[in-house]
């Protein structure tokens, strides 16, 4: 399976850049590039030597870890209990990739959904069993005939984030102008 | 975006944005794209500062921010680079982003439903630029040159960053470099429509001054009050900059002394040094004479005429005004004068002419000669008097009794019969004359240092009358 940017349908750009706003007015994340302008930057190689692409990348001031965003401006759950499965799996076969060709990147990433799926799942959808499972179900080769590595499975259970956006948020977020306001006082980015 | 008669050449900032998009780590792609991007910018306007940022392509922090005085204050345009214009229609920046006054700017080019798009999210009061670099680099491009920099396009593109508003698309910016080339009366048109559509509040009230005041400038009768609300709030030196260089360049189209007259009335010799390479080749006499008793100079001198013409064809020519080198100056056929706001803007010589008394003392007469060096074989004298007419009767006294062959090295002058007026010491071995006083008086005083080939009546009043 391959990610694909939300490029089909202009809602799902908006979607994008809505996600994109909303993360970046919480003042701790940065999201430099899309995968509309940006489509290498927002590419990882994955063990199987195939690309993939998330709409997002940027980065999370506190940890320095380089984030991936895939987002979903859905009206229904659509497919998203199997596309999110395979976004698990991508994750680790990047990671995985990523640490075979040099070391431990320390990506993060973020499913941001507006609607929500697998209800009955919801508090374990990012628990290292999900991405275990995620890899065992995979058809696609990511593993490319490598067995699953536990360490690695460790490293990622704490960099997979589930959020859900709703149309509505940017009404309960703070404005451009008033974020401007106090960017320098948080000082988030750690300036000197 | 694309039209009919695309430049020739990929823009230096396409290149560098492109360069900087194929780097390997994302922080040299950032680097390099703010760095294209600053640079673009400077090049659109030279006098603005560009500070980058820690912040790259997000939501509501800019990437840039050019600042610039203004009347005294410092003024700042926030720019915010996106991927493209689809990128600024998708994430309705233009709204999102209205109350920072922003220059949005695309890496981009973009078509025609984009552009459709993204005017629909502008409303017409909007004080929202949204630009590519594709667009302002056809702007940029082709007005490299100093004498184009000066044309009526150059004000629009200097104004871009502070001022511009709506959507700049490359059928405008060659619109703006079109300009110059048509009559001038469409030209001051187009440059109108240009202006009205790119800018609002106190810019376009400049700019639309500027077209009006160009078109009055060639009007048989000019209105006075015009005139006269010119002279109490003169225009800036970026207005000066075109202004000069297009009337100048159509002088013998105005008909009115008093253009002329207002234009002088704003400048003085340091400002026309500042403006200097607007006004290079340019004949300044029209404005220079009018304020010639209004202009100080500190130092002036008189050199050889270094110019590659025949002798005779420098005798042939009429004394004028031009600028050379940053500085005012006059060929007076064999001779070159030079004017200095500031004494360390002239550079003496030691080749000066030799100077006797008996040729200086006539031309002298029409100075007040309040102090003397004068240079013998076997003595130095010196003589100072507050009272011009010691001065020239102790020297008088000295050739009838002393057995010596003097020179004269310095004299300090100032007006005839003017007992408060500046003085202005000539010294002869360094060929200037230094004391603050009229660029008018320092013509004059100037002339002393021509006793061997003088300046005659009619040199003078080409570069010193006022009528």
């Amino acid at each position: 399976m391959v990610l694909r940017a939300e490029s089909a349908h202009e809602e799902g750009r908006k979607g994008v850049f809505r996600t994109k706003r909303w993360l970046e007015s919480t003042t701790h994340i940065e999201l430099n590039f899309d995968a509309y302008d940006w489509a290498s930057e927002c590419t990882v190689n994955t063990l199987d030597n195939k690309l993939q692409t998330f709409d997002l990348k940027g980065q999370i001031y506190k940890s320095k870890s380089l984030l991936y965003v895939e987002n979903k401006s859905y009206t229904t759950v659509g497919k998203q209990g199997k596309d999110y499965k395979d976004f698990l799996a991508i994750a680790y076969s990047a990671t995985a990739a990523e640490i075979a060709r040099t070391q431990d990147p320390r990506w993060e990433f973020m499913w941001v959904t507006t609607f929500p799926f697998a209800q009955g799942q919801w508090p374990k959808l990012t628990k290292r069993s999900q991405i275990k499972k995620a890899l065992e179900e995979d058809t696609t080769g990511l593993l490319n005939g490598l067995p699953i590595d536990e360490e690695i499975l460790d490293l990622l259970s704490s960099r997979i984030w589930l959020l859900v956006l709703n149309k509505r948020q940017h009404e309960l977020t703070l404005t451009p102008k008033e974020l401007n306001l106090i960017e320098a006082k948080l000082n988030r980015k750690g300036k000197q | 975006m694309t039209i009919e008669g695309a430049i020739d050449q990929e823009a230096k900032v396409v290149i560098a944005v492109r360069d900087a998009r194929a780097q390997a780590r994302y922080t040299d792609v950032i680097d390099g794209v703010k760095k294209a991007v600053a640079d673009e910018l400077k090049r659109i306007d030279p006098t603005l500062k560009i500070k980058k940022t820690e912040y790259f392509n997000h939501s509501y922090i800019p990437d840039l921010i050019a600042t610039w005085r203004e009347s005294g204050k410092s003024q700042e345009r926030r720019v915010f680079i996106r991927g493209s214009l689809s990128t600024v229609v998708a994430s309705e920046d233009v709204e999102a982003l209205s109350d920072q006054r922003p220059l949005l700017i695309g890496l981009g080019d973009e078509t025609g439903r984009v552009l459709k798009d993204l005017r629909a999210q502008l409303p017409k009061t909007t004080e929202t630029l949204a630009t590519e670099v594709s667009v302002t680099s056809r702007i940029t491009a082709p007005m490299a040159t100093e004498e184009q920099d000066t044309q009526l396009s150059g004000l629009v593109r200097a104004n871009i960053v502070r001022g511009g508003r709506g959507l700049l698309t490359d059928s405008d910016a060659d619109r703006i470099v079109n300009v110059e080339g048509q009559e001038p009366a469409d030209a001051l048109r187009a440059f109108t429509r240009t202006v009205q559509k790119l800018f609002l509040g106190s810019t376009a009230e400049r700019l639309t001054r500027t077209a009006g005041l160009l078109g009055i400038f060639f009007e048989a009768n000019p209105s006075a009050e015009v005139l006269n609300q010119l002279r109490d709030e003169p225009l800036s030196d970026s207005e000066l900059r075109v202004i000069l260089p297009y009337v100048l360049r159509r002088a013998a189209e105005v008909s009115s002394r008093r253009v002329w007259e207002t234009l002088a009335s704003m400048l003085t010799l340091e400002r026309i040094e500042s403006l200097a390479p607007a006004l290079v080749d340019l004949n300044l006499s029209p404005i220079v004479r009018p304020g010639i008793n209004n202009l100080i100079a500190g130092r002036s001198a008189l050199f050889i005429n270094a110019e590659e013409f025949t002798d005779e064809a420098k005798d042939a020519l009429t004394p004028s005004w031009k600028v050379r080198n940053g500085k005012l100056t006059a060929d007076v056929h064999r001779w070159s004068l030079w004017m200095g706001s500031d004494g360390r803007k002239i550079h003496g010589r030691d080749d000066g002419p030799d100077a006797r008394w008996d040729e200086l003392s006539s031309p002298l007469v029409s100075f007040d000669l309040t102090a003397i060096d004068l240079r013998g074989l076997s003595r130095q004298l010196g003589v100072s008097n507050v009272n011009a007419d010691a001065v020239r009767e102790d020297v008088e006294l000295f050739r009838r009794t002393i057995d010596d062959d003097f020179h004269v090295a310095s004299v300090t002058v100032r007006e005839k019969g003017e007992t408060d007026a500046p003085e202005v010491k000539v010294e002869f071995a360094e060929s200037t004359a230094t004391g603050k006083a009229s660029v008018e008086f320092h013509v004059r005083a100037a002339g002393l240092l021509a006793v061997k080939r003088p300046f005659s009546d009619d040199d003078l009043d080409s570069l010193t009358s006022t009528e």
